[in-house]
């Protein structure tokens, strides 16, 4: 009997030892899961500072922090010009600790990133918004994604231009611009426009080349920085230029006596990308798609074309009022898309055709 | 033993330069390939730079913003040292010096900006020369070589004024004394002993003006408007275009001409000091 006793309770023993062993398990499996979930992500986020082009992305992301305590992102704002040098060298340097993890690119700094193998392809079944950006804006193996883009056209001085331009050829043909024309030190737009309009094409820019080399005479400065643009065209040093019409329009707006032109040949889109850097965790990914997600939701695309008067990609969204009151009645509507692959592969070839052609005889 | 306080410094100098400029060297020996850097071992951005005339045209406008500058300060700079020198009063003479140190209190980034709107077209400059019927319409002073000098030399004048100020403070005025009893007038005693006394002086602010100027990055950028091609410019413009290796090869040129030009005023600066057996005051 007492026997019989002992083994019962060793039973039960055993029974609420095995429960409370399996409970436990139970316990750590799920704290597991909870504590993968909530493990900490750290970010980097570039985006250029430009006129309204921190706002929205900066907002959205913040809104994400708050809801996802475990993430934090730090910004870095600046220029492309100035970022991505010191990316890609962090990238040559240590592929698998990214110095940005996501940002905010344009064409020159995206493509020069694809040619450098430096950006992440992205999974679109994790992203879904990226079905509404428009098929034609869509990126191969979805690298990036294009989000907007902004028409670039001619800007001038109101006060010292008494007829505005009408064409790109105004740039190196018109002699009223004669020493007036003020260029991006190595920004080759201009030059492959010049192509475009004289028997060249996105692969073939050397006509552009012929043509500038022959009217160096047009060029009054070359400026590295919207603020000595903006500088040289306030002051008269230079009255005309290719430039962005959305960051053109604020100016005038904070009063500088600038005027746009959408030249005959239509606006020029300056395509703007959201770029993830290869090297990321597998954590870091997860949330980086959710980020991009949000980023080019459709209230978001239409807050960020609010605030920078630059156009979505998703085609389907109706434009905001500001931004289809800030450029002329079917300004939209002719776009010319430049080959901008063309010119991150050529870019070195085509730098040195800058400096001897262009530079040299401006000296 | 007697080396080995040296030793934190040393550590330093090679972690904090001497590494990172080996490895900043090793990108001469990259090649760009459609926009792409590829790591290997190649003399073609050596070859590049060397068989190309426009990379020689910045460094000879390298070397002529360097000797105009220079040249200038000295023009600019001597009789200025020499006026506060002959100051009597040490609290007019304090202030003085001030107003000569006084640009090196400013960034050179806002004493560019600065000078872009002194020059411009619409700035004061070409207001004053209209206003004094010296010109009918405004002249170009920037996006040049012209006020890229100006701006320069605004940068540099004091290093060329303090040098001469202690060369001219070592001058015996018993020499000039005696020069000036034995008859010798005013600016014979200036030309037979303050100015050989001096020359060491000179050479030793043109020691520090000369190289500096090799080098200026931001003044020829803003005032130059992309016109002055000097080499500080293209290796930024090179680097920003991922032209590593020649942005590389561009860098060592101008170091070499800064050693060398160091050295070699180093050299005059010693030989003049010599020379002219310096007394102290």
């Amino acid at each position: 009997m007492m026997m019989g006793r002992h083994v019962r309770a060793l039973v039960r023993a055993s029974v609420a030892a095995c429960a409370l062993l399996v409970a436990a398990s139970l316990a750590a499996w799920s704290d597991r899961g909870a504590a993968a979930a909530d493990a900490p992500v750290h970010l980097t986020m570039f985006v250029f500072a430009a006129a309204g082009h921190m706002d929205v992305p900066e907002a959205v992301v913040r809104a994400y922090m708050q809801a996802h305590p475990n993430v934090k992102v730090d910004f870095v704002e600046s220029s492309n010009a100035k970022t991505f040098p010191q990316q890609l060298a962090a990238f040559k340097t240590a592929p698998d600790k990214p110095f940005i993890d996501i940002g905010y690119y344009n064409a020159d700094t995206t493509t020069k990133g694809l040619v450098n193998d430096m950006w992440q392809p992205l999974d679109a079944s994790k992203i879904p918004n990226l079905k509404t950006i428009d098929a034609q804006f869509r990126q191969p193996q979805d690298t990036g994604v294009e989000f907007a883009y902004g028409p670039f056209g001619l800007i001038y001085n109101k006060q010292l231009v008494k007829r505005p331009p009408t064409s790109y050829a105004d740039m190196w043909g018109n002699p009223a611009f004669q020493h007036k024309v003020v260029l991006w030190d190595y920004v080759l737009e201009p030059v492959m426009l010049a192509a475009l309009f004289n028997g060249g094409s996105g692969t073939n820019i050397m006509p552009g080349f012929q043509m500038w080399s022959q009217h160096t005479d047009q060029i009054a400065t070359f400026i590295h920085s919207n603020q000595e643009l903006e500088n040289a065209l306030v002051g008269g040093d230079g009255t005309l230029a290719f430039f962005d019409l959305q960051i053109a329009t604020l100016w005038a707006k904070q009063g500088a006596p600038i005027g746009t032109a959408i030249p005959k040949e239509g606006a020029v889109a300056w395509p703007l990308f959201i770029e993830v850097t290869r090297g990321e965790t597998p954590a870091q990914l997860a949330v980086l798609d959710d980020l991009i997600n949000e980023l080019i939701a459709p209230d978001t695309l239409t807050k960020y074309s609010a605030a920078t008067l630059y156009v979505p990609t998703n085609r389907r969204l109706p434009l905001p009022a500001n931004v289809a009151a800030a450029y002329p009645p079917g300004a939209l509507k002719k776009v010319i898309n430049l080959d901008w692959m063309s010119l991150a592969k050529n870019t070195d070839g085509w730098n040195q055709l800058w400096d001897t052609m262009i530079k040299a005889k401006v000296h | 033993m007697r080396w080995l306080p040296l030793a934190p410094s040393v550590l330093v100098v090679a972690v904090l330069f001497v590494y990172p400029l080996l490895h900043f060297l090793r990108f001469s020996f990259d090649t760009l390939h459609e926009g792409r850097l590829i790591r290997g071992f190649s003399f073609d951005a050596y070859r590049a730079f060397a068989g190309e005339a426009y990379y020689w045209l910045n460094v000879w406008t390298t070397l002529k913003l360097a000797a105009v500058v220079t040249l200038v300060c000295m023009a600019v700079g001597y009789p200025l040292a020499y006026a506060i020198w002959s100051v009597r009063s040490p609290r007019a003479r304090r202030w003085a010096s001030f107003a000569v140190m006084s640009p090196l209190v400013v960034s050179v980034v806002v004493r560019a900006y600065g000078w872009l709107v002194l020059l411009g077209r619409q700035g004061a400059a070409n207001y004053l020369l209209q206003r004094a019927g010296l010109t009918h319409q405004p002249i170009a002073l920037i996006n040049n070589l012209t006020g890229v000098v100006i701006a320069t030399v605004h940068v540099l004048l004091p290093f060329m004024v303090f040098p001469l100020l202690a060369a001219l403070d070592r001058v015996d005025v018993s020499l000039k004394e005696a020069a000036a009893d034995l008859g010798a007038p005013r600016w014979q005693v200036f030309r037979a002993v303050t100015w050989p006394l001096t020359l060491h002086g000179l050479a030793a602010g043109a020691q520090l003006v000369f190289p500096l100027a090799l080098s200026a990055y931001v003044t020829p950028q803003l005032l130059g408007g992309g016109r002055v091609l000097v080499l500080s410019t293209l290796i930024y413009q090179t680097t920003i275009n991922v032209n590593w290796p020649i942005a590389t090869v561009a860098s060592i040129v101008l170091m070499l001409m800064t050693v060398l030009a160091t050295l070699a005023l180093l050299q005059i600066t010693r030989r003049s000091g010599r020379a002219r057996g310096l007394q102290p005051r």
